[in-house]
């Protein structure tokens, strides 16, 4: 048996009073827990939030559970899977127990993701100019020329203001001892922020009491933050911007949220029909004729944007953008040709990167990386395949990844054989022993209780003229017991973020 | 405003104002029969399958059907056939879908309106309701679209999208108004033999109340004739909202708010026609095959302007002739 999912009984820490639903709450022996100790105490920042919980009658517990689920289904907050022909409209799962973060380890997060992003950026405009960092040997530029995310015909474009990650998601993951780890950069349109949105909403429905005690930092104002640094890009000659959020259609899976911020944006949400290029420049077709589009906060992905460029049988872009980005007449976020900075193999790199363009040390340290296209690397990774996570250097939503304490034989030797056949192609990583967070679990005999369940966390990441952070973000929950497996389309779930205010701890 | 995103706009409430209208004349004429007891089915609910196009359809899916189990059948056709494009689950199913498409323009009121709906009537209330209290299924449905037209007008600005929304709530009530008028059509021919006019008369009042008009008409209208009266108020009021008159007027000028230096001509001149067909008809000498003919008459040049409109203002179209590439 996984020695990882055994429990041991926390003693007296949910005292007094307790609810029946917390009495028999029982952490992971190998992971750190966000609300328990080793030693089975309450941490101090989570005391106000099980006192409240404790308090809750099993039945209060679970309607106001249900007040949750309702609201997100009335409200249409939901994401489509992709299972069969038809997408099907799934809700997020959303628990109530919040995850609190401490200001002071907020603080840490926080400057550490500014200076990841400040690194990234510089490295993104680095490699489409000069690409110093590859002719001082600090990244092998072979690594580079084969990321598919690499894109020469970005060579010698300068992006209005020089930003090319305009919104990133940053995956931590926390390890045994609690310290947080970066495990992946998203920068091309990584997605889930309007569920941190959402979850507040609810939160300031069904948990009023218990915000009104703490000093939670606000979300609220992500959408005006987006705004401001992406119209901060816009040339002072342009009098009134006209702004459009570019989804690929209401069949995508995030489409919702493409909805919902350009509802909150205020911007218009247009897919690639009705968009059209002329004259190097972006026109939208209205009700009143062509309109000139200044700013696009695309949802398309890079091979899809542009199939005079891309994709030829794209429809889904717009024919013509690439030239019309590369005149300075339209601001797109994110830049073309970022994956390649969020290739799983240059992520290997961003600590170099981060010393070799700032002179800093990096703040934040992050999962450790085998390439395995480094022929040593790569015989460790086959050698010891039961006990690394292997994922596909340019894949995101937790497809194509191994799990390799918990795959099976057959699943290893497929995964060896795509390593041998393509080893620039993969990763591996240790499999890292996620914190853990109590979470409300319905049995599927009809049970309810209190359970510790792994979480990640993603913040986001804005930059217009400066690097702003997102108080919280995006704590992803794998909702099976034992499971490290978080991302929406696996099965997980979603919770609240609570980063506590300054002074507060 | 984006083109395609006008054209939801405009169908989004199309497919409500169907189901509204759709919701009320089952209720009634369901109501109509518990009152008079038609001997011939072709009083019944031949007259509704007959508006809506679905004879032949309807005949193919459901069979043929006893007195005794016809008005149930004809009801799941109308609210639950999937089968049946104009069913009150396919249209509003189609009402949500655009929702869901424009739904950034939408209020967040009116999308939770429709959703909520449209969730009522997919998984199982609905179905429940419809069950056990028949009345109250058709209610929820009318009033629940209702409380959206209501959120319609307060909760958004007045601005284009207002105006599309609008639009296609107009335009799908002109046909709807034209079709439940000639019900009467279809009743008749089955009472004609007969002379039974209190049966006709009866139908010409549940017309009036498949259109909300009861109240309306006896207190504006004095008359020898009721159901020349009737026709002719359905047609001809320019005060009461589902008129064609009145709907047509208001197309007119939200079009004309949407084109102030009137540019897309070609949408105004078929409404214009429409308003003048309508004006010019001569209400004195009408027997039943005269006001079926008018009836088609109207809705021919409905459908012409209708796909006038489709041209002018959702095709790409638009944007061949902008001001802003010259």
């Amino acid at each position: 048996m996984d020695t990882s999912t055994r429990t041991r009984p926390s003693y007296g820490s949910f005292l007094p009073p307790v609810s029946p639903l917390l009495a028999s709450y029982g952490q992971f022996t190998q992971a750190f827990d966000e609300y328990v100790q080793s030693n089975g105490c309450s941490r101090h920042i989570t005391e106000k939030v099980i006192n409240f919980f404790s308090h809750l009658s099993p039945q209060d517990w679970q309607e106001r559970q249900q007040l949750a689920d309702n609201a997100f289904k009335t409200g249409g907050v939901t994401f489509t899977v992709y299972s069969d022909a038809m997408g099907v409209e799934k809700i997020f799962p959303f628990d109530l127990i919040p995850r609190v973060i401490a200001s002071r380890e907020w603080d840490v997060i926080e400057r550490g993701l500014q200076q990841r992003m400040q690194a990234l950026n510089c490295f993104l405009h680095d490699i489409y100019h000069e690409q110093k960092i590859l002719q001082d040997r600090i990244i092998p530029s072979e690594f580079v020329f084969s990321s598919t995310g690499y894109t020469p015909s970005m060579h010698g474009i300068t992006p209005p203001g020089g930003v090319y990650v305009h919104v990133a998601g940053i995956d931590l993951v926390r390890d045994h001892t609690g310290q947080f780890l970066v495990l992946e950069d998203n920068l091309r349109t990584p997605s889930g922020v309007s569920y941190v949105l959402a979850n507040r909403k609810i939160s300031k429905q069904v948990l009023q009491p218990l915000l009104s005690r703490l000093p939670v930092r606000a979300v609220d104002h992500y959408p005006l933050q987006l705004r401001q640094s992406l119209l901060s890009l816009v040339p002072e000659t342009v009098e009134e911007p006209f702004a459009v959020v570019l989804t690929p259609g209401d069949a995508n899976s995030a489409y919702f949220e493409h909805s919902f911020l350009a509802q909150q944006l205020g911007f218009e949400l247009v897919e690639g029909q009705d968009l059209f290029v002329e004259g190097k420049k972006v026109f939208a077709k209205t009700t009143k004729g062509p309109k000139q589009v200044h700013v696009i906060y695309r949802r398309v992905d890079d091979q899809f944007i542009d199939p005079e460029i891309f994709r030829a049988d794209s429809l889904l872009g717009v024919k013509g953008l690439v030239s019309a980005y590369a005149s300075g007449n339209v601001v797109l976020a994110n830049a073309i040709g970022n994956g390649v900075a969020d290739d799983k193999a240059i992520f290997a790199f961003v600590p170099k990167m981060i010393e070799y363009y700032l002179c800093e040390h990096p703040i934040i340290p992050q999962v450790e990386t085998y390439l395995c296209v480094e022929p040593q690397s790569k015989h460790y990774v086959l050698q010891h395949l039961s006990q690394l996570v292997v994922k596909m250097v340019d894949s995101s939503g937790g497809y194509g990844m191994l799990l390799g304490p918990q795959a099976g034989a057959s699943a290893r030797a497929e995964i060896a054989n795509a390593i041998h056949e393509n080893p620039r192609g993969f990763i591996a990583q240790p499999l890292v022993e996620l914190s853990s967070c109590p979470t409300l679990v319905k049995h599927p005999d009809g049970r309810v209780q209190v359970e510790p369940r792994r979480v990640d966390l993603r913040p986001y990441c804005l930059t217009g003229q400066h690097t702003w952070i997102l108080p919280g973000g995006l704590t992803r929950v794998a909702l099976q017991p034992g499971s490290y497996v978080v991302n929406s389309s696996q099965g997980g779930g979603s919770k609240d973020t609570w980063v506590l205010a300054g002074g507060a701890l | 405003m984006i083109s395609r995103v006008a054209e939801s706009c405009f169908w989004l409430l199309r497919y409500l104002e169907r189901v509204e209208n759709l919701a009320r004349v089952l209720q009634e004429n369901r109501s109509f029969l518990l009152d008079v007891h038609p001997a011939e089915s072709t009083a019944r609910w031949e007259p509704i399958i007959h508006i809506y196009g679905e004879q032949q359809r309807f005949h193919k899916i459901m069979g043929e059907l006893s007195e005794h189990e016809e008005s149930e059948k004809v009801q799941e056709y109308f609210v639950w056939q999937e089968q049946n494009r104009t069913s009150i689950m396919t249209t509003l199913r189609l009402a949500r879908e655009n929702a869901r498409v424009v739904r950034e323009i939408l209020s967040i009121e009116m999308w939770e309106a429709i959703n909520t709906l449209w969730l009522w009537l997919d998984q199982g209330n609905g179905k429940y309701s419809y069950t056990n209290n028949r009345q109250q299924f058709y209610a929820h449905l009318i009033n629940h679209i209702q409380l959206f037209q209501g959120l319609l007008e307060n909760t958004i600005r007045h601005d284009e999208p207002y105006a599309f929304l609008k639009l296609g709530m107009y335009v799908e009530r002109t046909h709807q108004i034209a079709r439940i008028v000639d019900i009467s059509y279809y009743t008749e021919a089955a009472l004609f033999a007969q002379e039974d006019h209190a049966l006709e008369d009866a139908r010409w009042m549940m017309i009036l109340k498949c259109l909300c008009a009861n109240n309306a008409f006896f207190r504006e209208t004095t008359f020898s004739s009721l159901r020349r009266a009737i026709f002719e108020f359905l047609f001809l009021d320019r005060q009461f909202p589902r008129t064609l008159s009145f709907s047509l007027r208001q197309i007119q000028a939200l079009i004309a708010r949407l084109d102030p230096k009137a540019q897309r001509l070609q949408t105004l001149r078929t409404i214009d026609n429409a308003l003048k067909t309508l004006e010019e008809m001569d209400y004195e000498q009408m027997d039943r095959e005269s006001r079926h003919a008018q009836v088609e008459q109207i809705s021919l040049a409905l459908i012409e302007s209708c796909s006038v409109l489709q041209e002018e203002y959702f095709a790409n179209l638009s944007c061949k002739a902008g001001s802003e590439l010259a």
